[in-house]
């Protein structure tokens, strides 16, 4: 029985006048790979506002396993699983790039202060085994070679992987990516493709926005089509891309 | 000359302790903090009025440093949850009414008259001049703060604080409460202004209003961006040289036909000068880094 991991609800969000998001419901099955595509503007990085409490919803209902979590303030739905990357990437400028990875852990004994002092062993241990974890996923994300560099020295793509490792160093139960590929080389990407499918295997649900259309098509299980801030279409990839709204807001250029 | 050089030492590792606490705030956190001197205030006015009325003067002094920290506690409750300008806006007004309060609450701070006889720690056991033992005292006081505040931002919870001065929608997304971080960073930097508070009144042996006045705050800024922020060795410079400055041009006032409030204002306008130099020929402070200025976001 497939279970579902997050489910939205007729969520609505209006900027002034401006239907961002006017009434996207779908839901997501646990250990699957969803793709979300749609128009410039179309709503889908209001949602991901949305879904992790960056933004207040206007109406509607959010469900992260069978939780009602749409007053959730964004950490602590970090906290049981949920973690988001950003479309307009957030590198820690002033911090090394192997520092932006060690942040990302939850509930490190040594964030508290009373750890410091009273059980500096314990956070010693704990942060050996973080910067193992670390160099591992700096490695595969071929970061390594910069890894004491200020991250804001990165280019453009390199932070956009910066990205993905710092979120992947939370261990999240659910991953939401917005535009992961864009600006990655085609090799990498192919090979982070890889990684993500590894990784669902290993009980990672994703939720992925993707203007590259060959790409989310080879990465996603179920894709679903935003239009005008609503979720109009679902389906298999193959079947979603060939649709003709789908065809129309990617070639025909709008209504 | 030694007993003079002591004397000027004592004030600047007086101003080191306070600004230290300011770069915890805006040098690793990013608070800006517009009232610091309001935290200095309440650390020196609880330490004095608290052994003024019977009290031991180490409680005096830890209660001042607690009382400090829990001012800090009040002024950010309101303010860290909002973006970060609220804080600057709220801190300058808050330690405007403590200045306000100490000037006019005269059955509790005689005002303007300002407040003295109070006792300073071991000074009936101390055998030879004063000054040297409250040399010792704020230096070792300086040396402990030093390090805790090292500890604190080379660990865990420190690149939390730094996270959120480079962009706290990060911490948040990863799982970190920046609130309780910001409030937590908040908290000791005030304690440690109000250790600087009661160091200030054990040096002066007088306090009164007008030595929190709002240049003082921003003295503790000059220091920190002099220096380069989110570096504390660059703040005990800082403080060094900005003290030498303030104490040299009060000697330089027996050679020039000036009068002391025109000498006051001619003193700033030279800071002034002295920031824009440094903003353009080493725009990251002394000891800052240079590489982190070329940095987009
Ligand atoms: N903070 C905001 N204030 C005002 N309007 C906003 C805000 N955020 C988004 N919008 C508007 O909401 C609509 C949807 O924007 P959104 O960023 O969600 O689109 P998107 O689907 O992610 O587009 P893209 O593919 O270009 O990233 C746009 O019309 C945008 O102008
Ligand atoms: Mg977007």
């Amino acid at each position: 029985m497939v279970q579902e991991i997050l489910r939205v609800r007729d969520v609505k969000k209006y900027f002034g006048g401006v239907m961002a998001v006017d009434g996207a419901s779908f839901s997501v099955e646990e250990q699957t790979i969803r793709g979300l595509i749609g128009a410039n503007g179309a709503g889908k990085t209001t949602l991901f506002n949305l879904i992790t409490g960056y933004y207040k919803l206007d109406s509607g209902k959010i469900f992260f396993r069978d939780e009602r979590v749409d007053q959730l303030p964004t950490f602590k739905k970090a906290l049981i699983g949920m973690v988001r990357t950003f479309q307009l990437t957030k590198a820690l400028s002033r911090m090394t790039v192997l520092e932006n990875l060690l942040l990302g852990p939850k509930m490190q004994g040594g964030e508290q202060i009373h750890n410091i002092f009273l059980r500096p062993k314990k956070v010693a241990y704990e942060e050996a085994i973080i910067v193992e974890k670390a160099l591992e996923i700096l490695e595969f994300f071929d970061l390594m070679h910069m890894k004491d560099d200020y991250a804001g020295a990165l280019s453009g793509g390199q932070k956009r992987l910066l990205e993905m490792a710092r979120a992947l160093m939370t261990d999240p139960k659910m991953l939401l990516l917005d535009e992961p590929f864009a600006g990655v080389n085609p090799t990498l990407a192919r090979k982070l493709v890889g990684r993500i499918k590894e990784l669902r295997e290993r009980g990672m649900t994703f939720l992925i926005i993707e203007h590259d259309i060959p790409l989310i098509t080879e990465v996603s299980d179920t894709l679903s089509f935003m239009n005008h801030g609503r979720i109009i279409l679902e389906g298999p990839p193959e079947d979603v891309k060939h649709d003709p709204r789908v065809l129309d807001a990617y070639l025909g250029g709008g209504p | 000359m030694i007993d003079y050089l002591v004397a000027i030492s004592i004030i600047v590792g007086i101003f080191a302790i306070f600004a230290i606490g300011l770069n915890l705030e805006w040098g690793f956190t990013g608070l800006i903090n517009f009232g610091h001197v309001g935290f200095l205030a309440i650390g020196a006015y609880t330490t004095v009025l608290m052994n003024l009325s019977g009290a031991p003067i180490w409680l005096s002094m830890t209660s001042g440093v607690v009382l400090a920290g829990f001012f800090g506690l009040l002024v950010g409750i309101p303010t860290l949850r909002l973006r970060e300008d609220y804080l600057a806006i709220v801190t300058i007004g808050f330690s405007e009414i403590v200045r306000l309060f100490l000037l006019n609450e005269e059955w509790l701070t005689r005002g303007p008259m300002g407040l003295f006889g109070f006792d300073r720690p071991f000074e009936a056991m101390i055998p030879f001049d004063y000054n040297y033992f409250l040399f010792i005292l704020v230096f070792g006081s300086l040396a402990v703060i030093y390090l805790l505040v090292e500890k604190l931002v080379h660990s865990p919870w420190g690149r939390v604080l730094k996270s959120i001065r480079e962009d706290e929608d990060v911490p948040a997304a990863l799982g970190k409460d920046v609130f309780r971080y910001k409030i937590q960073a908040l908290m000791i930097g005030s304690a440690i202004a109000g250790l600087a508070g009661a160091f200030l009144a054990f040096n002066m042996q007088y306090i009164s209003p007008r030595n929190f006045i709002p240049m003082e705050t921003f003295y503790a800024w000059i220091i920190v961006v002099l220096g380069g922020s989110a570096r504390n060795k660059g703040t005990i410079l800082g403080a060094i040289i900005v003290q030498s400055f303030y104490t040299g041009t009060r000697y330089l006032q027996d050679y020039v036909p000036l009068a002391s409030h025109q000498m006051a204002a001619l003193r700033i306008m030279v800071i002034g000068l002295l920031l824009v130099l440094l903003m353009m020929y080493k725009p990251q402070g002394l000891l800052g880094r240079k590489e982190e200025l070329t940095l987009g976001q």
